[in-house]
């Protein structure tokens, strides 16, 4: 996929910034700040599947997923 | 003498002169009336105090730098409240309490080995700078861990839970470091055995 990060630091770093992004959203619009970092978790996912080591792969995509969860529990 | 800033700012971390609010969940309700702390788990006397109860335990005053895994560092915090110690003097841990869950009433949690906590600098605070603790900042009541890094200082702590073994917290459990040790940057889980 071309310009898709594929290193697991890079998936792992588009994660850290979905957090970030909720971290701080108390400074801002929350729900702005919620979806842009539900977005962030997209691009990760997306990014997930380039990966060539499926355990490191499977780790992320589940790290990806309860903060998926996380942020439908959040919006209600 | 204290260092100077620059020797007391852990790799990676910039200080900060503002208070930077950060939180994922929603700031709870605070009624003195019906706000409960609980302390128990593997201990030998299991209490709960009121507010009132827990204010009138004895309070200390102490100053420490704080560290945020997001980067930022703010030094020469002063936070009153009452010393971890003192609440384990209380509920006298049993023998094989080896970790401590601090809990939150949205659910959230940081866990810590209980001679971490036992350290003379952690306190559970409800002052900072001599104004009571804002709620955006954790209070009425917070849990302070001046040497790890911020998201182990539990915000509005009501529970303090001694374990028989360890726990992962929130961010623990979301592949944050079990240790957050900020002078050794034990930020993400992945850095862990090294």
């Amino acid at each position: 996929m071309g310009g898709e990060p594929t290193e697991a630091s890079a998936v792992w770093d588009m994660i850290r910034r979905s957090d970030d992004l909720v971290k701080y959203s108390p400074n801002r619009d929350p729900a702005t700040a919620r979806d842009q970092a539900r977005q962030q978790l997209e691009r990760a996912q997306a990014a997930v599947g380039e990966l060539a080591d499926r355990q490191v792969a499977g780790a992320l995509e589940a790290q990806i997923r309860r903060r998926l969860e996380d942020l439908d529990r959040m919006a209600t | 003498m204290n260092a100077g800033p620059k020797a007391r700012t852990p790799p990676g971390q910039h200080l900060t002169r503002g208070w930077p609010i950060l939180h994922a969940e929603s700031i709870p309700p605070f009624d003195p009336s019906t706000w409960r702390f609980r302390a128990d788990g593997e201990v030998d006397v299991p209490t709960d105090w009121g507010w009132d109860d827990f204010r009138a335990l004895p309070p200390v005053t102490l100053t420490s730098d704080f560290h945020c895994v997001t980067g930022w560092s703010k030094l020469d915090n002063t936070w009153e409240g009452i010393r971890f110690g003192e609440i384990a003097d209380r509920v006298r841990p049993r023998p094989g309490a080896s970790h401590v869950l601090v809990e939150a009433p949205s659910g959230y949690t940081a866990n810590l080995p209980l001679p971490a906590l036992l350290d003379d600098d952690v306190l559970f605070a409800w002052s900072h700078n001599g104004e009571p603790l804002p709620p955006e900042h954790g209070g009425p009541l917070r849990l302070v861990v001046p040497k790890r890094y911020g998201w182990k200082s539990v915000k509005w702590a009501i529970r303090a839970r001694f374990l028989a073994g360890d726990l992962r917290g929130y961010w623990e459990e979301r592949g944050y470091h079990n240790e957050a040790d900020p002078w050794l940057e034990q930020r993400y889980s992945w850095q862990e055995g090294r």
